[in-house]
């Protein structure tokens, strides 16, 4: 894998998590009075002890070649560091320059900012938390014999991922590149595809440990306010230690905590997530994180595909169509099948009625639990895939295929059709990613309710599933919108994709604030 | 407080739907015996002899479907029916029943009696098929020899399901035979089957119908009397006329018919006018016969008018003889002139053999049937 060093280019942004107050209380505990002394050594000391058994800062002192009472030390912590910068753009002038030591020592601070260091971003600093925090976070800080304050260069570089295409979410036509682990790179990614200073991006930082960076991007005029506002209100009030992925945000800030349908959204396409923003919606990039999230989201989003978007919009309505039925398939089918050969067999053709009756010849368990069982293992045959290296994984898939679709029905441990109906709905569950979390779930609490009622307890499992989707709602978004009324532009991109000249809208109330998507045809 | 309260509420009532469930209860399907075809015929000892045809499924992956009859007497039908568990352990599922066939003995003394059973059972079907068995056992005809097949009751179901083709006989479910036999201005139809011996074999023949009044058996047409009889009730779609011609049989391809009935009734005289419209091809000919020649082609059409009229004037002779009303009219009558109607039915009872029936048909001959096939 190509490694590349991300220059300290763009690290501005980061200045202003830094006046994000409040997150940072727990820093107060470090032994020293906060502010700097002259004395080189003794300054020195100072961060010795703030650092102490952290052998991966370095502390390396030099003096000019011209001047011997021009001492300098630099704190910095290795892997954090663009070290080549350093070297070239603080040492080197620093040690080979000619420059007179002023008067003052304070005017030597100045000197050395203003004429010595080609580095574009430099600050001076007098308080000792923000110097120990902008070492943390991998910037150099310069410390001066005789002065009381330092300066503070930005020198942020450590190894990243090149863009790569994502492993989720694969297209046959569409953008290939995809968000990495570094918020620069995923805001430059943003930035590439909305070239307008409507753009907005807001910093802060989560994590009382951690330190996270996080990233609110918007297209001002699009994005309702009152949706930034609870978006921000529900960020301030994250209390949490560490920000790990962008999962911990998500569900931090989810509206229905308890509801195993996901109401934020997340990508790791910058194309899905621009096109997301172009409707209203705002994103989350969290650093470290290479899954930017979106709010609102709602359940139409689940089987809205980038690619839909690209292709033809006939196919992309008929593969909508595919994914709209077989999100229903996939929670529905095994709880049918079981409700109806278990309680209802006068509806099956008696032709097939037979031939079930002779699959299940000799078989043991009963079909409710033999479906249960075979259900279980395929979650677990997908779920011991997705963590295996590919090529245990190949294993995994012909014990799967193998042991549990043909042997155990030659040896009569479950009949043909129950393997039949777990593989439909396996595979339909995998035409809508995102929503496999909430239908694993669902699928299992509908055959319970079969196994114990047939069709109708099936059907009071769909009505309470339906009544919970109708009660919820994401950042005061229904959650059902565009899935429930088929009035002109609302039904235009839920069921089917309607073609991109007579889409004029953006969607209701995520879209509200300015709805006109394009004039052309909306004027005529 | 609400809140607790209108949970609680709700929560009773979703509990309240569980015992709302009906009878249906959880069942494997292995556990069950298919049940595909019932007779019916009087018992030695009992009320009844109740026969059934069992699927019996074998093998896992190669299906290999068979059936078996077997027979039990009981009291009542469902007497007979629970009596079945006892012999075969594993539960009748009559969910699947394609046919009853009821012996005419049983069907002479009273038929509503043995269709309660399969009208009001919750497990059994409404639409399945039934038939009369005539001259011999029910029991024997779920016996007979197969061809072509593995179940009599599918072969019966589909001979049936078959019945425009041939129209000599049409088909009649448990529902539909039950609710005609609440009205008394109908009479009601059941196709008959009987036993076709076949070298030394004896297979299933579903042809003629029986004609029930009062829910007894009255009597019996045979198949071409069948098909003019559904000449009258505008019930053919397809099948064949033979008419001879000099001699020669001429075959007629029946492609299209409308039978039109006026009713009238004046002064307590009730009249039913029915207009038959064929429309046929010829089929096969015994010799050649020149088609182009339109004389001969109206010749053939009118012999083949004579023939139908003679022939439904005939089975409405026989009808009136039973007192049957076959073919609806006095429905008709009642449909069209409630008022008149009932003033002659307060007069006495209403007669079918007082009915007056004016037939006219008309045959068409649309072509030569060489490029017309089925």
């Amino acid at each position: 894998m190509v490694i590349i060093v991300e220059k300290n280019t763009k690290k501005h942004i980061f200045k202003k998590a830094k006046s994000f107050e409040g997150k940072t209380k727990d820093e107060k505990n470090t032994n020293n009075s906060g502010k700097l002394t002259k004395s080189l050594n003794r300054n020195i000391t100072i961060f010795q002890s703030s650092f102490s058994n952290d052998d991966t800062v370095i502390f390396r002192k030099f003096q000019n070649q011209y001047s011997d009472k021009i001492k300098c030390c630099i704190i910095i912590i290795e892997g954090m560091t663009d070290i080549e910068h350093i070297n070239r753009r603080v040492i080197e002038p620093l040690q080979n320059q000619v420059f007179q030591r002023p008067k003052s020592s304070v005017n030597l601070v100045d000197e050395v900012q203003n004429k010595v260091l080609p580095v574009n971003d430099v600050r001076q600093s007098t308080r000792l938390n923000e110097m120990i925090k902008a070492v943390c976070y991998g910037d150099t800080v310069l410390l001066l014999d005789g002065c009381d304050v330092a300066l503070i260069i930005s020198s942020r570089g450590w190894e990243s991922r090149p863009i790569s295409e994502p492993e989720s979410g694969k297209v046959v036509r569409g953008p290939r590149e995809g968000f990495t682990e570094s918020i620069i790179k995923n805001v430059s990614l943003i930035r590439r595809k909305i070239k307008n200073p409507n753009l907005k991006f807001k910093l802060m930082e989560l994590g009382k440990q951690t330190h996270t960076a996080i990233c609110i991007t918007y297209i001002e005029g699009i994005a309702l306010d009152s949706i930034l506002t609870e978006l921000e209100q529900r960020l301030n009030r994250i209390d949490i230690d560490g920000i790990l992925d962008s999962g911990y945000v998500q569900e931090l800030i989810q509206d229905e905590p308890l509801s195993p349908f996901p109401t934020v959204g997340s990508s790791e396409r910058p194309d899905v997530v621009v096109a997301k923003m172009l409707e209203g919606r705002v994103a989350i990039i969290v650093d470290g994180s290479p899954f930017v999230l979106t709010v609102p989201h709602i359940l139409v989003e689940s089987i809205q595909i980038n690619e839909d978007y690209y292709n033809h919009f006939l196919f992309g309505s008929f593969n909508r169509f595919l994914r709209a039925a077989s999100a229903i398939a996939t929670i529905s089918i095994p709880a049918v099948y079981l409700a109806i050969v278990t309680y209802h067999q006068e509806m099956i053709p008696t032709q097939l009625l037979i031939s079930i009756s002779a699959s299940l010849e000799g078989v043991p368990l009963p079909t409710s639990l033999s479906l249960i069982i075979m259900m279980l293992i395929f979650d677990i045959l997908r779920e011991a895939g997705t963590r295996m290296p590919t090529a245990i994984g190949q294993a995994v898939n012909i014990v799967g295929t193998l042991v549990l679709g043909q042997a155990a029905v030659d040896a009569h441990l479950v009949s043909s059709p129950v393997i039949i109906v777990t593989a439909i709905s396996g595979i339909t569950t995998f035409m809508h990613p995102t929503m496999i979390e909430s239908v694993v779930i669902l699928r299992l609490v509908l055959i319970i309710a079969a196994s114990f009622l047939g069709i109708y307890g099936y059907l009071i499992g769909v009505i309470l599933i339906l009544l919970h989707l109708l009660s919820i709602r994401s950042f005061g978004v229904p959650y059902m919108m565009g899935l429930t009324r088929l009035e002109e532009h609302d039904g235009q991109d839920s069921w089917i994709r309607a073609p991109w000249w007579s889409m004029t809208l953006r969607p209701k109330i995520i879209g509200a604030r300015n709805q006109i998507r394009q004039t052309s045809r909306h004027n005529r | 407080m609400m809140t607790i309260k209108k949970s609680i509420t709700v929560l009773l009532l979703i509990s309240m739907i569980f015992t709302l469930t009906s009878c249906w209860n959880y069942k494997e399907v292995n556990q069950l015996n298919i049940v595909v075809g019932a007779a019916i015929d009087k018992g030695e000892s009992n009320n009844y002899m109740l026969t059934v045809e069992l699927i019996h499924v074998k093998g896992n992956a190669d299906v290999n479907v068979s059936s078996e009859v077997m027979s039990i007497e009981g009291d009542t039908l469902l007497d007979a029916v629970r009596r079945f568990n006892s012999i075969t352990g594993k539960r009748a599922y009559w969910a699947h029943i394609r046919v009853v066939i009821v012996c005419e003995d049983i069907a002479s003394e009273d038929l509503s009696r043995v269709l309660g059973f399969f009208v009001e059972d919750a497990e059994t079907r409404s639409d399945v098929f039934i038939v009369i068995s005539r001259e011999c056992k029910a029991k024997d005809i779920l016996n007979a020899d197969l061809f072509m097949e593995n179940v009599v009751a599918e072969t019966i179901n589909r001979s049936l399901k078959n019945s425009k083709v041939l129209s000599e006989f049409q088909q009649a479910s448990t529902f539909s035979v039950s609710k005609e036999l609440k009205t008394n201005k109908k009479s009601v139809t059941i196709p008959t089957i009987s036993l076709l011996p076949m070298d030394d074999k004896k297979a299933t023949f579903i042809n003629g119908t029986a004609i029930f009044k009062d829910n007894k058996l009255t009597a019996f047409i045979d198949g071409s009397e069948t098909k003019t009889m559904l000449f009258l009730k505008n019930d053919i779609e397809s099948g064949v006329i033979v008419t001879k011609y000099n001699d020669r049989n001429i075959t007629l391809e029946i492609l299209d018919n409308t039978t039109r009935i006026k009713t009238r009734i004046d002064n307590d005289v009730m009249t039913v006018n029915v207009l038959v419209d064929t429309q046929a091809a010829i089929n096969e000919v015994e010799r050649d016969i020149d088609f182009s020649d339109i004389d001969i082609i109206k010749d053939i059409e009118k012999l083949s008018e004579i023939q139908l009229v003679e022939s439904m004037e005939g089975v409405i002779d026989k009808a009136k003889h039973y007192g049957t009303d076959i073919f609806g009219f006095t429905q008709k009558l009642y449909e069209n002139h409630p008022k008149k109607f009932r003033q002659i039915e307060n007069l006495g009872e209403v007669e079918f053999r007082n009915i007056n029936v004016d037939i006219s048909v008309k045959v068409r001959i649309l072509n030569s049937g060489e490029v017309s096939k089925l």
